[in-house]
């Protein structure tokens, strides 16, 4: 009698393989849903999460500081900063209050103070959020990390008015796109009239085009979210 | 003398599951194969893997001798004797090069076999049909490719020239353009940095130009580049489209990337459509590189005599534009077919022989931290310069193609390296 095997071989049946995709050497930045701010990750810092990896030595969240300020083309993503947790922001501190670093290596310790969060954290957020004399690399990074310290309610408060008087157009466009994304139902309405004023103040068609293409993502973002 | 053209073989239309042949001549040194999109699904959807980006890449490839040199179902695990090392998935666009790899290398000192070779045209959401592990309609037997396949011919084996185009995204600071690029004094420092730089890896600069995004686009990422992998449509592979074509490198210039982990995008400050990219093909959506502004006007005071490179607070200081000559010319070695030598977790390397490696468990003071160690750590080590310039055994932190820049940051670029970019069709 034929077992199963030899009949599946007889009948040229064979299994298909399994499939491995490659090893991702370089991970990309993957778009995520927007991060919900609660209670627990806004105060962080204040919290034993906070802490990071406990198994972590000194030298090693110092390494690993230096790694994500270094980086060309991987970024350290919330879960990195957190883990190095609050032994970092020292550090972090001292890169951002050091105008002589260069502005890819203050936005980056912008992003880790955010991600490490807590009320210092808040603090430092919006002073760089705010500042017209930061450059526009360090200030958008602010802007795109405020929503891991601030809720939908504050982001409304602490960035319209960045949306609607920051002195350069991509700043503005910034702010903008983190409105739509974090707190569409309260922001778009704001984000909206931004974009029709900036264009209105405009005499040149050429230019009103230029504004609205600057919002695009904005709006496409609010038209996306708000559909019924 | 003039550059020994590249043969471009126009393939047209192909189904997934096509078996596509080419004619490979004597004296070829290199052999591409890209397959451009015109209709597939955005993702494939393994039961053991999860969504992924539906990358495209021939299935199998096999020479004229019949050795099959790429075959997706019985992977090497990228030791430097495979001949092709696959292993960038990019959306819309798969692109191959063969020499990629030490056995690459090797087969084209050899001379790759004269004749007809065959590959077949194949995605990720094809080979998910043929799998056990494909969740059910996670695949698709019905995508088209544009197919083309470019040759390049045996040129002399030292030196080369590649020339590039900067295409300026910039409205807002600092401001570039391309008017203004020429009489640009830091973005003039930046292109003699970045000749030096390409030197060491045996590369002179060819002709630069320098040209306007179109305006829409400018604008749309004039706040920055959002990084979305998941889709055709993101801002990265649109902005690529808009690329000149042409036997070039095209190095789009922009104010700042976005990821939706917020923090990961903040810390990017370069990036590549694939490696390798789809050399000489454009439009399409990998046909660049791109390279934030930010740092070109950053540090003047120490532009002096030499590359001053070191940015570490306790060094002597660096030069902004230096600095961005650097991340150019790193995202263009990505862009010509290199891989980081040492990936940030310290498991994974290039395939080739002569790059310096820094493996975690061995160059780390506490390798129970690395993504490799059993138990797996809660986070990753990853690999800095300190312990990767630390002994034969530990080093690379040196090369062009570490993952990180800063202190002690060097550029170096191995034979191989050098052999592997010569062989791209974009250089001449």
């Amino acid at each position: 009698m034929l077992t199963l095997p030899v009949l599946l071989v007889s009948f040229g049946v064979v299994a298909a393989p399994v499939y491995t995709p490659p090893r991702t050497r370089r991970p990309r930045p993957v778009e995520q849903p927007a991060t919900a701010v609660t209670a627990a990750t806004r105060d962080l810092a204040t919290s034993a999460a906070a802490l990071g990896d406990p198994s972590l030595s000194d030298a090693e969240v110092q390494a690993r500081v230096r790694n994500y300020l270094s980086s060309i083309d991987v970024g350290a993503s919330v879960a990195d900063w957190r883990a190095v947790g609050v032994r970092a922001l020292p550090l972090l501190q001292q890169v951002l209050d050091n105008r002589e670093e260069l502005s890819s290596r203050r936005a980056g310790a912008i992003a880790g103070v955010a991600a490490v969060g807590g009320a210092r954290a808040r603090t430092l957020v919006l002073q760089v959020a705010e500042s017209e004399r930061e450059p526009f690399f360090v200030r958008a990074a602010a802007l795109r990390c405020a929503p891991l310290v601030l809720d939908a309610a504050e982001l409304v408060r602490e960035l319209v008015p960045v949306l609607e008087s920051a002195n350069e157009p991509a700043t503005r466009a910034a702010a903008a796109e983190v409105l739509a994304r974090h707190a569409p139902a309260a922001a778009c309405g704001a984000v909206r009239s931004a974009v029709e004023r900036e264009a209105a103040a405009s005499p040149r068609a050429e230019e009103r085009d230029d504004i609205r293409a600057r919002f695009a993502r904005s709006i496409e973002q609010c038209d996306a979210a708000l559909a019924p | 003398m003039a550059a020994a053209p590249v043969t471009v073989l126009a393939l047209g239309t192909r189904k997934v599951g096509a078996e596509v042949s080419f004619d490979v001549p004597a004296g070829t040194e290199s052999v591409t194969i890209v397959e451009q999109m015109i209709s597939a699904p955005a993702t494939a959807t393994f039961t053991d893997g999860g969504v992924l980006t539906n990358g495209a890449a021939p299935r199998t490839l096999t020479t004229a001798s019949g050795a099959v040199i790429l075959d997706q179902f019985a992977k090497p695990d990228y030791s430097v004797d495979v001949a092709l090392d696959f292993s960038d998935q990019a959306p819309g666009t798969g692109v191959i090069v063969l020499p990629n790899s030490t056995g690459g290398l090797a087969l084209v000192s050899a001379g790759l076999a004269v004749g007809t070779w065959r590959f077949i045209v194949s995605d990720l959401a094809y080979l998910c049909t043929l799998a056990s592990n494909c969740a059910k309609n996670g695949g698709s037997k019905t995508s088209t490719y544009d197919v083309s396949v470019l040759l390049k011919p045996k040129a002399p084996a030292a030196g080369g020239k590649l020339d590039l185009t900067f295409n300026f995204t910039s409205s807002s600071s600092p401001r570039l353009s391309a008017a203004s690029a020429l009489g640009d004094p830091d973005m003039q420092r930046m292109l003699a940095s970045l000749d030096t730089m390409m030197a060491r890896g045996g590369l002179s600069l060819g002709t630069v130009r320098f040209v306007d995004v179109p305006a829409a686009m400018a604008a749309r990422v004039a706040s920055g580049v959002r990084l979305k992998d998941a889709t055709v449509c993101g801002d990265l592979g649109q902005l690529f489209t808009t690329a000149p074509a042409g036997r070039q490198v095209n190095v789009f210039m922009v104010s700042s990337f976005i990821a939706s982990d917020q923090p990961s995008g903040t810390s990017i400050v370069g990036i590549d459509g694939s490696v390798p990219g789809p050399a000489t093909i454009s439009p399409s959506l990998q046909s660049g590189v791109a390279v934030s502004t930010v740092a070109l006007r950053e540090g003047a005071n120490h532009c002096g005599a030499t590359l001053a490179l070191n940015c570490d607070p306790s060094g002597p200081g660096c030069c902004g534009a230096d600095v961005t000559a650097y991340v150019v010319a790193h995202e263009v070695g990505h862009f010509l077919g290199l891989f980081h030598v040492t990936e940030q977790y310290g498991t994974m390397f290039d395939s080739l022989a002569d790059t310096p490696t820094c493996p975690c468990k061995s160059c780390t003071a506490t390798p129970s931290t690395c993504d490799d160690w059993v138990p797996a750590p809660k986070t990753s080590h990853t690999m800095g310069f300190d312990e990767c310039q630390a002994s034969a055994a530990c080093a690379g932190g040196d090369n062009l193609m570490f993952w990180i820049y800063g202190a002690g940051v060097v550029g170096d670029v191995t034979a191989e390296q050098q052999r592997v970019m010569h062989a791209n069709p974009a250089v001449y």
